[in-house]
């Protein structure tokens, strides 16, 4: 029997570009004029459940439902012919849910323990997110919560290995004042956008020839950076080594599905821009870099490296990269396999290759 | 191609002692770390008696996360027992290159550094680090892996042994460093007191007259390596990471399913990862909380899980507290220095045991383990059960 394939069967995003995937896509392609990314602070979104059941859930677990909700609609599969033990959870954020736990923390300080909210400890778990989501959609398969990690090789590893029929993989970063304020003012991080957001994506396995999903997944590589590139100035000369490692892994563990057509780059605004983009030159000369994902969307921290695929994953299903993110022309050329690149707050440099369906 | 996967390496810091040696020593004898409390004030929580380590050169709370704090301490004495212990120094660490992958679960890592800026009136420069005390671990001790972090809350540790277990497995790597760090932080005793969830004394699972938990801190530290990678080196092998499972509960964000359908899952999916069946499983490290749902649940799971020949079960929550993100680890590690020295760790303050069909001892109990399980339960409804596996030759 023939290994099936991984894919990217729905999109649920709560961004600044949309709440649904063919929003985000209309508004990449200029079907619907808005062009920049930048936020004054939360998102607006709504979650399709009745107001009693969010009475205790957190803004972080909410967009987290939402962005779930999203993806499970988009995909349009029944969970009710999968056995809730078969369906996964493996979700990411980088700084968790910072309100609660700042908010926590203050009431802590005023030394008066018994008036400290029960609900709001509850909510300061980062993997609280999950939790909600998985009483909600009744998912008990495998589940985890990662503060650094790459979600795609870890629910494709599942997946393959049969500990799953289907996966939510979600990446949440929400807004914190207290944080953006911190970064406003940090030398390295003060000019790059930074927008709060989340993504959830459905995969599942599936069959050879099946066009009813985005894109397949292919192998990742994850490296250790010696910093978090946005908030510190890492050396140039050391972190593009690291990368170079990072892309060579990948594109040998994928050396099966044909050459990298185009490298969706991490690409902020930063400095780190100019030292990734070297590193793809010299390792992937003959790809096409495209950098204007988080323009459009803004830097998501713990969320970007998700929304760089959720990007990828659009373009691979429409068969084009629009102008938007390349910024020197739209490009519809018959391009098959797609590198999606990504850093993290844990330090972390992720590549992951994508493949069109077919 | 599968891989075995062989433990090398351990280091623990633990309130029971700092180092695997005195860890063990200690509690084998039954001899707790909880003890009053000095990091905080208590006089208005449920109970004074923590894991607290007070042996050794720990910072206070609060400190920056840019710089040297409580977390970081802890990892740093883990991390260098764990490296000599398996033999490898940053060099050779960082010969594996992408190879070799961090794996490592935390709950309140960063609510340490989040209270140390509420404390000093938020100031700029404080909050968007901290999460720095993972790129410090990376240069600490050479990895140039990737690093995940589980954050499933007290199933965290756990679930990052299952993940570096999967990765050497199935060849995405060739080995890992492995662990859990959790500092005690005032937030996680308010937090637990204001649940109603900490014990009034000295916690006490599978004990009838159980009332909560004292919560703990440590950290645990291993290296896993392929087996054929392990003899090559000639590396001493702790035991084999047989399987494991995760699932969640999808019942309350803070209270277990009193049924354990998940929990009972959990486990069995571990020992069906590794090809075996319950039956052969020798002895359960329970998540053993000492809360009166949690136990019940967990002793009932395992006890329907088992069938016929029922596995001895014991917690390590009564001798260090719950070191909530860390326990995971520190239970893993108890684990292998019990399969290694043919006793399992007691529960001191057991009176009046569970009715259950599990064997549950209160004194240091000789047996050969051959095959454990070891379980960690959290918030969220993330549950982790990992098999581990005496090695043989």
């Amino acid at each position: 029997m023939k290994p099936r394939d991984v894919a990217i069967k729905g999109i649920g995003p709560v961004s600044a570009q949309g709440t649904d995937a063919a929003s985000v896509w209309n508004r990449l392609n200029g079907e619907i004029a808005e062009t920049t990314g930048k936020l004054k602070g939360e998102l607006e979104f709504t979650v399709n459940l009745p107001a009693s059941r969010l009475r205790r859930v957190g803004r972080y677990s909410r967009l987290a439902l939402a962005g779930a909700l999203e993806a499970w609609k988009d995909a349009g599969i029944e969970l009710d012919g999968i056995s809730p033990f078969r369906r996964g959870s493996i979700f990411t954020t980088g700084y968790g849910s910072l309100v609660s736990n700042v908010t926590f923390s203050e009431s802590v300080a005023k030394g008066d323990p018994n008036s400290c909210s029960p609900t709001l400890f509850a909510g300061t778990v980062a993997n609280s997110c999950v939790g909600h989501v998985c009483m909600e959609l009744n998912l008990k398969g495998v589940s985890t919560v990662l503060m650094g990690g790459n979600i795609f090789v870890y629910s494709k590893l599942l997946l393959d290995t049969d500990k799953a029929d289907v996966i939510f993989a979600g990446a949440v970063e929400e807004y914190s004042q207290d944080l953006w304020h911190s970064l406003e003012k940090n030398e390295v991080a003060s000019g790059v956008e930074i927008n709060e957001a989340t993504v959830v994506f459905v995969l599942e396995q599936v069959d050879e020839g099946t066009h009813d999903a985005y894109c397949v997944l292919g192998a990742g590589a994850s490296v250790g950076l010696s910093g978090f590139p946005l908030i510190t100035m890492i050396d140039p000369a050391m972190t593009k080594r690291t990368i170079k490692l990072a892309l060579r892994d990948c594109v040998e563990k994928n050396k099966d599905k044909g050459d990298i057509d185009a490298v969706f780059s991490s690409s902020n605004g930063s400095y780190f821009d100019e030292v990734e983009e070297r590193a793809i030159e010299e390792e992937l000369p003959r790809s096409l870099i495209v950098s204007g994902v988080k323009g459009f969307l803004g830097e998501t921290m713990g969320c970007a490296f998700s929304l760089n695929v959720a990007a990828a994953a659009l373009c691979l299903k429409n068969r084009s990269i629009p102008l938007s993110l390349t910024r020197g022309g739209s490009y519809d050329a018959d391009f098959r396999n797609l590198l999606v690149t990504g850093f993290d707050p844990a330090g972390n440099y992720h590549c992951l290759a994508l493949r069109r369906l077919g | 191609m599968s891989h075995r996967v062989a433990v090398t390496g351990i280091g623990v810091v633990s309130s029971a002692g700092i180092g695997k040696e005195a860890y063990f020593k200690s509690c084998s004898r039954g001899l707790s770390g909880i003890k009053k409390c000095g990091l905080f004030p208590t006089e208005k929580l449920a109970t004074d008696l923590f894991g607290e380590i007070d042996e050794g050169d720990f910072p206070p709370l609060c400190e920056c996360p840019a710089g040297e704090n409580r977390v970081k301490a802890l990892m740093r004495p883990a991390v260098e027992e764990m490296m000599r212990d398996s033999e490898m120094d940053r060099a050779a660490i960082a010969s594996y290159g992408p190879d070799l992958q961090l794996c490592f679960g935390t709950l309140v890592a960063i609510s340490d550094g989040i209270a140390g800026y509420t404390a000093r009136g938020k100031p700029a420069g404080w909050l968007e680090h901290v999460n720095d005390y993972l790129p410090w671990l990376r240069d600490f001790c050479g990895a140039e892996g990737g690093c995940w972090v589980s954050s499933a809350a007290c199933a965290a540790g756990t679930t990052a042994t299952g993940m570096a277990f999967d990765f050497i497995r199935n060849g995405l790597c060739r080995a890992c460093i492995v662990g859990g760090a959790d500092p005690l932080t005032e937030s996680a005793a308010v937090g637990f007191h204001v649940l109603n969830a900490l014990s009034g004394g000295m916690c006490n699972p599978y004990d009838e007259a159980r009332d909560g938990i004292n919560i703990g801190e440590g950290a645990a530290f291993f290296f896993f390596e392929r087996l054929e990678d392990a003899l090559r080196r000639h590396a001493y092998i702790y035991g084999e990471i047989l399987g494991y499972g995760l699932t969640n509960d999808a019942y309350h964000i803070t209270a277990p399913d009193p049924e354990g359908a998940a929990v009972a899952r959990a486990m069995e999916d571990a020992v069906r990862d590794a090809g075996l069946n319950f039956s052969d499983v020798d002895h359960v490290n329970g998540h053993g909380t000492g809360t009166v749902i949690n136990d019940q649940m967990e002793l009932d799971a395992i006890d329907s899980a088992s069938g016929g020949r029922k596995p001895s079960a014991t917690s390590t929550k009564a001798l260090i507290g719950h070191c909530m993100g860390a326990s995971g680890a520190l239970e893993l590690a108890a684990v292998l220095l019990a399969i290694e020295n043919e006793v399992y760790m007691p529960l001191p303050n057991l009176s009046h045991p569970v009715k259950t069909g599990v064997h549950i001892a209160s004194r240091p109990y000789p047996c050969k383990i051959g095959i454990a399980l070891s379980n960690s339960f959290a918030f969220a409804g993330n549950i982790a059960s990992v098999l581990v596996g005496r090695y043989d030759g």
